[in-house]
């Protein structure tokens, strides 16, 4: 086998690998439907646009089309480097087996399989609704020759970018296998990334955010794409810079390629930093700790202990419990953006920790046991440790947060001091209920098998049904909470009622406490008796 | 000229030593049994010599070749990791296939020896089933076709009988038995001293970085200078032994006895020099070192 066949086999092996992955996988291959679905009015509205900017084109004097031709392909070019070199970061630089590999074939080959992979698939996605795009685009500007052109513009692109963004993760890789500092900080820095990405796209400020990038970019060869895509335009395209936009690929071509050798090099032989784990120190000795095992019975106490210190030493296996932060995420940037708190700010609040509260550690209490379950349901009682342990842990560490931000926004809020006050006893009474109702629901569709929650860590997190139905009962056990306290809602009611706000409040506070003692204590007694009658095998 | 050699071979990770001066030197033809406890630097010498990882210090060769040649020493070496490197998504057939190609075999011969081994392994009514479906040891069985199928001159296995049951564990042990009758050399590491015992030629143990002994399993246990029926675990668990008193406060019985790296030995004068060495002699120098330093 020559060298460059072995890239090759390397890519159609990985790429059948990953088809027989999402094949095999049904919830992704329905969400893969499903975007697929999605995307594809935005595809046939793409393609009809190009068909309309051809005709614009065609029509046009006095616009600087090659302006905007170039400024679209930068753009494109810079899309492509981002989002290929996270792909590359987050999938593709971290291939199974790699020791196998690297015994049987040089790094070369397998850097070479892996970028060519993720060009197949890149390819396979742009190339399609390109094509379609540039023979609509031709069309629409009575061009034929701009189909090659365009088709060509976008090749290079892709071969380009994909390199350019292995090479940027290859840059922050070895930079993270190598520094201390990034070792141990690396879920942090993606969390702050992840926060990032979705403020620009709340506050619509990506383009703000890509303009000092293009900057830099429009004066380098990357501008030069536009110039190619335009030719046959007659729209001022510069044939010079056209052929450069393809020696410029060659060119690059043979820097990434000795580049992406060398740090792929650097990466997979490199020994990395040891972040070794410091002695725990043990909490167990503390005041607060001391208080709470004189409270709590001894199991119980042992159960919130180690949901606290799992908590803390791997807070990403709990990272699907902050999925209700999203609803969060809209009336926060509002407020941000108006600089005031409106009513509905403190009851997302409310619905948000009441949400995490309960899901936890309460939502897989036989699950999550692990491999240490056999022991577990071998103790003394283990359904009443188990049950209210999980359910004890979740309330304490999130209902005082939960309660604080609620009267804290609700404070600045236009809400009075009584309503927000029938707000906090809301949040007190959901928030340290939600883990009750969370128990039973959690038993009825438990999950035992660890998935993986990013790359490098797998952890046993609840099953998406029994996350969905809890979602909705918790939200409507808080319904009547937030109709009550709703601008518009609790105000009309006490319009017809003829009482005050604060009594149409306290009233839905009532109901929702009502509803999540009933079904707080149901699921309870349900989860007691499935976690007592469990059985393994 | 050795299978494979080394030469001072260091590995340290920061401020921690995993290898420290390895001296080695591994016959062809022969099974090198490579032992120590979790932790002791064996798995680190491995990824050293099949050149997976950079020596801090010293220098190892395999069939001649530096460990820093890596695509010489890729094409004379098989390796079996603790974790057979193989993919969920393929059938064992294509798994092979795979590797069989990468390596370069023809693909008429490649058929052949697969099926060859699949036969010898059992495997051959469950080779076009999903390595997805597998039992650890089947997972096991390919991993160690894959590691031998390109006829390497020097094999390294990590722990090749681990999740095997008996019959396929005497497979194994009987596939490695003929490699070294076809002049392969083996390098294995591996837990179980009865493996050792029955194939070794020459037994090293790594204790904390250092090869605290070597030697060929009978020298091993008649050093030890004990009644009649020592065994390798005897041995072993004699040089591994705790350096300094137990948890209970009680020296060890044995410990640092047979701690010579070279030969074993213990000085006439019964004593042990600080580091563990005598001099060929047998004398302790009065530094407390061992003169052969």
């Amino acid at each position: 086998m020559t060298r460059a066949n072995r890239p090759r086999l390397i890519a159609r092996t990985e790429l059948r690998r990953r088809w027989r992955t999402t094949k095999d996988n049904t919830t992704q291959l329905l969400a893969m439907a499903f975007a697929a679905l999605m995307l594809l009015p935005f595809s046939v509205g793409g393609v009809f646009g190009a068909y309309l900017a051809g005709g614009f084109v065609a029509g046009n004097e006095t616009a600087p089309l090659i302006e905007w031709s170039r400024m679209a392909f930068v753009y494109g070019w810079i899309s492509v480097v981002g989002f290929g070199g996270y792909r590359a970061y987050a999938v593709a630089l971290r291939p199974d087996t790699l020791d196998g590999l690297l015994t049987t074939v040089s790094h070369r080959d397998v850097i070479g399989g892996l970028v060519l992979t993720e060009l197949a698939l890149w390819s396979a996605v742009f190339l399609t609704v390109g094509s379609a795009a540039a023979v609509a685009f031709a069309v629409g500007a009575g061009s034929l020759l701009t189909i090659p052109a365009l088709l060509l513009a976008l090749c290079l692109v892709l071969a380009t970018g994909i390199p350019a963004g292995f090479i940027l993760a290859l840059g922050v890789r070895n930079a993270g296998v190598r520094s201390r500092l990034l070792s141990r900080l690396r879920t942090l820095f993606l969390l702050l990334l992840g926060v990032g990405y979705l403020a620009l796209i709340f506050t619509n400020a990506f383009a703000s955010a890509l303009e000092p990038l293009y900057r830099v970019l429009a004066p380098t060869p990357v501008d030069w794409f536009g110039d190619l895509a335009a030719m046959g335009l007659g729209i001022g395209a510069s044939p010079l810079r056209a052929v450069g936009a393809v020696g410029f690929t060659v060119v690059f071509a043979v820097a990434a390629i000795a580049s992406l050798f060398r740090l792929a090099e650097w990466l997979w032989y490199a020994d990395g930093v040891h972040v070794t784990h410091e002695i725990e120190r043990s909490d167990d000795g503390s005041p607060w700790f001391g208080g709470l095992s004189r409270v709590l019975s001894q199991p119980v106490f042992g159960v919130v202990a180690v949901d606290w210190k799992r908590a803390r030493r791997s807070p990403l296996s709990l990272s699907f419990a902050l999925y209700p932060l999203i609803v969060l995420a809209g009336p926060t940037v509002t407020a941000v953006q108006t600089g005031e708190i409106g009513t509905g700010l403190p009851l997302w609040v409310l619905i948000s920790g009441t949400w995490i509260a309960g899901s936890l550690f309460a939502l897989n209490v036989v699950g999550q046991e692990g491999a240490a379950l056999p022991v577990t349901l071998l103790s003394e009682a283990p359904e009443r440790s188990l049950v209210v342990g999980h359910v004890v842990s979740g309330a304490l560490l999130i209902a005082p947060i939960t309660v604080a931000a609620t009267v804290f926004s609700g404070v600045l809020s236009p809400h009075s001091v009584p309503v927000v006050a029938s707000l906090g006893a809301s949040a007190l009474v959901l928030s340290a209920a939600s883990g009750a109702i969370a128990t039973g629901i959690g038993v009825g569709f438990p999950r035992f098998d660890a998935v993986s929650v990013s790359r490098s860590t797998k952890a046993i997190v609840p099953s998406v049904f029994a996350f969905a139905i809890y979602s909705v009962v918790v939200l409507v056990v808080a319904l009547p909470t937030v109709i009550a306290h709703s601008g518009i809602a609790g105000h009309a009611l006490a319009s017809v009622v003829g009482v005050d706000r604060f009594v149409i409040g306290l009233v839905g506070t009532v109901v929702s406490t009502v509803l999540a003692c009933l079904v707080g204590v149901g699921s309870m007694y349900i989860a007691r008796d499935r976690v007592r009658g469990h059985r393994l095998g | 000229m050795s299978a494979i050699e080394t030469h001072e071979l260091t590995k340290r990770f920061g401020t921690e030593t995993a290898v420290e001066g390895l001296d080695l030197t591994v016959d062809r033809g022969t099974v090198y049994g490579f032992l120590g406890p979790n932790g002791a630097g064996k798995t680190t010498t491995m990824r050293m010599l099949t050149s997976l990882t950079r020596p801090t210090d010293g220098e190892a060769w395999i069939d001649g070749n530096p460990v820093s040649d890596r695509d010489a020493i890729r094409a004379s070496i098989g390796y079996l990791p603790e974790e057979p490197p193989v993919f969920d998504e393929l059938t064992g057939r294509e798994q092979l296939e795979y590797f069989g190609r990468l390596r370069d075999l023809p693909a008429a011969e490649t058929e052949t020896r697969i099926a060859d081994w699949l036969d010898r392994f059992d495997l051959t009514d469950d080779a076009d089933k999903r390595i997805d479906d597998y039992s650890k040891g089947m997972r096991q069985k390919i991993g160690l076709i894959q590691a031998l199928l390109h006829e390497p001159d020097v094999v390294f296995l990590d722990e090749p009988t681990s999740g095997l049951d008996p019959r396929a564990a005497r497979t194994v042990l009987d596939v490695i038995a003929d490699l070294t009758d076809d002049g392969h050399t083996v390098f294995l590491s591996t837990h179980i001293l009865s493996v050792v015992e029955e194939l070794a030629d020459v037994v090293g143990v790594l204790y904390e970085g250092d090869l605290v002994t070597e030697g060929s399993p009978a020298e091993l246990t008649a050093r030890m200078e004990a009644e009649d029926g020592t065994t390798l675990e005897d041995v072993f668990l004699s040089v591994t032994a705790e350096r300094g008193p137990t948890a209970s406060g009680a020296i060890p019985e044995n410990a640092g006895r047979v701690t010579d790296r070279r030969d074993g030995r213990v000085a006439d004068d019964g004593r042990v020099a600080d580091d563990g060495r005598v001099d060929d002699d047998g004398r302790v120098a009065d530094d407390g070192r061992g003169e052969d330093r």
